[in-house]
């Protein structure tokens, strides 16, 4: 190992595979977004007429490949624009005209036969020139500055063109950006990876990628590291194996591709054992559907009928038996907690020096409170909300613990809030809660000083922007001072056993590290949701 | 504009007197071929305008040629007093397309998809402020998607896409909306939640124009009638009006909505009224807009 890196040609070798392992996969998952895998491709036969043009003249392969492929690129880039049905033919001549004309030149050289292509076509680890990484490091930054700048507009346009060009993107000015990316790509990685290879290393591991990530931006993060480690890796592998270096690299990003297809089939097998479904399930839940949205880790479940049902994919997940349910309920004391009524009753509204008390109290409040007059076809299940919700705290079995959990966030809170000033300001008064939203207040005092529009700034805020909210005892900040003594003490402690904490951080781990829950994670999406709709009318 | 030195508050400044949107004359249409033909339409501010028409008839190319997604022929477009090729002030006017699905070629989380819609909102080289997390959550949420903005895209059904494309339009906190067929594939209690949101958000002063086949699905909403046919204006005003003469207007296409037993009763006034068009012609049109 050491004696490979202290040869200067691997040096340079191992630093253009970085460049190139960083720069590929970024501008080809924009590719992948447009259908559009092959045009990198394309480029490269281009790419090496100039590098034909190049040796014919003894001037620098990279620069002539560089105007070959810039070129190419804002001509095929302006004739798929014109959107002709003759489009695709054309691009096939320009193509097949690049690499027919790069042999044909390149014979035609003194020193030169079509064997010299070789080292071009498919990468060598040993041409890399010093002058060629200053060329390639500045390339390369150029890339990776346009692509963090541009992602989302590249992204909007390659999603949906139309509504890029209704919301008044430059969306030829994009399009032709990405084709010049494309272009500056190609040529980085002539030497080490090839030009007949490029389009692979920006493909594949934004396709392993793809089976990886969660998000988009996830998804890309994913697709740069494995870039780099396939990069990197079939340099060296192509030194000690005396292999071509860029089929190496390409076959690695390949194997990869294949591990992470398998090996996401498997989990996915094992989740679908481990997790069960919700059967028949017709309705779909949502703000406003009339049940309770209750948050739980990092997603919404809805208390439906004494289970708690978690969206997933097409269909809903069973969360919790009612065992489980039963357990929160027994551990924390209370019915009315249950990991998330407490998380709100507590606090700026009712203020409890006991739990018990603080369930009594919401108990009285129920109890004056008329039944919410609604016309939404699912009335029904919130108008019977307040009796299960009086029979919170009386201590019977479980159905009626079970029962207790519907004292969640809406009701309690919703209740709370209309004490003081008529429903909608149970959102602001969360916002105030130093407790558990504190992130929510810096979102509101950013709202404050302006920024939306006046037509969004006069509606309270809502809901999931507002809070991250944490089930059971890690819900609770150990500073808040609501929460008395009792309270206090639990904030400290975490949820959960300690058995189920670290399974679940284990869980949460291995999830992240090969699932790339990295990425956009799930901030906000456990939030109010289901009271939004709900308090804004 | 000569408005007094202490301006009265940006709010009340930003409808501006005249039509948000005025076509005098337009043609608009595709490649050398006019599909609709001499419309003249202004849009006052507050309008909450339903387009109606027949599969073909043209609706979906007014609304493109109102935002320079369609050729356009002869005739002026005006955006908020200012001809279409002066205007840059995009995010006012947001757009939900007529599209069933979204692209799924790669991984899109909800929030990413509607993120694209804040855009205009920022300058290129400006990053994502809390302001602008804040607004795409917010129109995430008003669309009923919270609990699942962080799913793929692809894992949504079609009616849950649309609303995605709906949030994505709100993102842009725009003064106008032009939705095309915003509530196709979406079910009753999210039509009905959508009518909310739009009800609240007209209060607050926000002009919309959606071209639909239910006019039932916006409820008391709507406040002016527009129906194109065969690539022309063939009606033009309030809603009133329009169910007075619905029949003979609208040939004999119409008919009551069958599922107004679920809608709110105590609306007295409302009278459902849905073009109802056959099966076959609705999936040809998906094909031309595809
Ligand atoms: N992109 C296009 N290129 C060429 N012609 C088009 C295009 N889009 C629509 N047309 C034509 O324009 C005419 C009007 O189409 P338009 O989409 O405006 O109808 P519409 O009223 O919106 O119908 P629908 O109710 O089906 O949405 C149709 O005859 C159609 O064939
Ligand atoms: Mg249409
Ligand atoms: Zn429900
Ligand atoms: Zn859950
Ligand atoms: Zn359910
Ligand atoms: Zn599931």
């Amino acid at each position: 190992m050491a004696e490979m890196l202290a040869l200067d040609f691997m040096q340079r070798a191992l630093l253009a595979a970085l460049l190139v392992g960083l720069a590929a996969p970024l501008v080809g998952i924009f590719l992948v977004q447009r259908r559009l895998a092959l045009i990198g491709d394309g480029m490269g036969h281009v790419a090496l007429a100039g590098v034909a043009v190049g040796v014919l003249t003894g001037s620098s392969p990279v620069w002539a490949a560089l105007v070959a492929a810039l070129v190419a690129a804002v001509v095929v880039e302006l004739i798929r624009t014109s959107g002709r049905s003759q489009g695709d033919v054309a691009l096939a001549i320009i193509f097949y005209g690049g690499i027919a004309a790069s042999v044909v030149i390149i014979s035609a050289s003194p020193k030169g036969t079509p064997a010299n292509l070789t080292a071009y076509l498919f990468g060598a680890i040993t041409t890399v020139q010093p002058s060629d990484l200053w060329v390639f490091g500045a390339l390369t930054a150029l890339i990776i500055g346009t692509v963090s700048l541009l992602r989302w507009r590249l992204y909007a346009v390659a999603s949906d063109e139309e509504y890029a060009r209704s919301a008044g993107m430059p969306v030829l000015a994009l399009n032709l950006a990405l084709a010049v990316l494309t272009a500056i790509t190609v040529v980085v990685s002539m030497r080490v990876v090839g030009l007949l290879l490029i389009s692979a290393l920006m493909i594949v591991p934004n396709a392993a990628a793809q089976v990886l990530g969660r998000s988009f931006r996830s998804s890309l993060l994913w697709a740069v590291v494995i870039g780099l480690v396939s990069s990197v890796g079939g340099v060296v592998i192509s030194y000690a194996a005396n292999a071509p270096s860029g089929g190496t690299i390409v076959l690695i990003a390949i194997g990869w591709y294949l591990v992470a297809a398998v090996g996401a089939a498997v989990w996915a097998r094992g989740r679908r054992r481990g997790h069960r479904e919700a059967e028949g399930h017709g309705h779909e839940h949502g703000p406003d559907c009339g049940h309770e949205a209750i948050p739980h880790d990092d997603h919404v479940d809805y208390l439906h009928d004494g289970h708690l049902h978690a969206p997933h994919l097409g269909h809903y997940d069973e969360h919790a038996d009612h065992a489980e349910l039963a357990d929160h309920v027994e551990r924390d004391g209370h019915a009315g907690h249950a990991g998330h009524a407490g998380h709100y009753g507590h606090a700026d509204h009712a203020a409890p020096t006991s739990p018990r008390a603080g369930s009594d109290r919401v108990r009285r409040l129920v109890a004056s409170q008329p039944s919410v007059p609604s016309h939404r076809p699912h009335a029904r299940a919130r108008d019977d909300r307040p009796q299960a919700h009086a029979s919170t705290g009386d201590g019977l079995g479980r159905p009626a613990a079970v029962r207790g959990l519907h004292v969640g966030p809406t009701t309690a809170h919703t209740l709370a809030g209309r004490g003081r000033d008529g429903g909608v300001g149970d959102r602001l008064s969360h916002a105030r809660c130093p407790c558990c939203h504190g992130r929510d207040r810096r979102l509101a005092d950013r709202r404050g000083r302006g920024g939306l529009s006046p037509l969004f700034d006069r509606r309270p805020p809502s809901p999931s922007a507002l809070s991250t909210l944490r089930p059971h005892g890690r819900g609770r900040r150990p500073g808040c001072r609501n929460l008395g003594r009792a309270g206090q003490r639990r904030a400290r402690l975490p949820g959960g056993t300690a058995y189920r904490r670290v399974g679940r951080s284990l869980r949460l781990l291995l999830a992240g590290a090969l699932f790339g829950n990295t990425g956009t994670p799930s901030r906000g999406s456990a939030s109010l949701s289901g009271a939004s709709i709900l308090a804004w009318s | 504009m000569s408005a007094p030195s202490p301006a009265p508050s940006p709010a009340a400044a930003s409808p501006a007197p005249g039509p948000v949107i005025e076509l005098r004359h337009a043609s608009f249409g595709y490649g050398e071929r006019a599909v609709v033909t001499d419309v003249s339409l202004a849009v006052n501010p507050g309008d909450v305008l339903a387009i109606l028409g027949s599969n073909g008839s043209g609706k979906s190319t007014v609304v493109k040629g109102v935002l320079g997604l369609a050729q356009q022929f002869t005739g002026e477009v005006d955006l908020f007093g200012m001809p279409r090729a002066d205007f840059h002030d995009h995010p006012r006017i947001g757009y939900v397309p007529q599209r069933h699905t979204l692209s799924s070629t790669v991984r899109s989380t909800v929030r990413e998809v509607v993120g694209t819609g804040r855009l205009s909102r920022q300058p290129w080289w400006g990053r994502t402020t809390g302001a602008d997390r804040a607004a795409v959550e917010r129109a995430i949420d008003l669309v009923g998607l919270s609990d699942r903005s962080s799913v793929d895209v692809a894992d949504l059904s079609g009616g849950q896409q649309r609303r995605v494309l709906i949030a994505r339009a709100l993102a842009g906190e725009p003064d106008v909306l032009l939705m095309d067929e915003p509530t196709a594939g979406v079910d009753a209690v999210n039509q009905h939640v959508l009518a909310d949101v739009l009800r609240r958000l007209v209060e607050h002063g926000l002009t919309i124009v959606v071209v639909t086949h239910e006019l039932a699905a916006f409820e008391d909403l709507v406040t002016r009638v527009v129906v194109i046919d065969a690539g022309q204006v063939r009606f033009d005003g309030d809603r009133a009006t329009f169910e007075r003469t619905s029949t003979s207007v609208l040939h004999d296409h119409n008919h009551h909505h069958h599922d107004d037993e679920l809608e709110d009763p105590d609306g007295g006034s409302v009278v459902p009224v849905t073009i109802e068009v056959p099966r076959s012609a609705h999936d040809a049109s998906g094909r031309t807009h595809g």
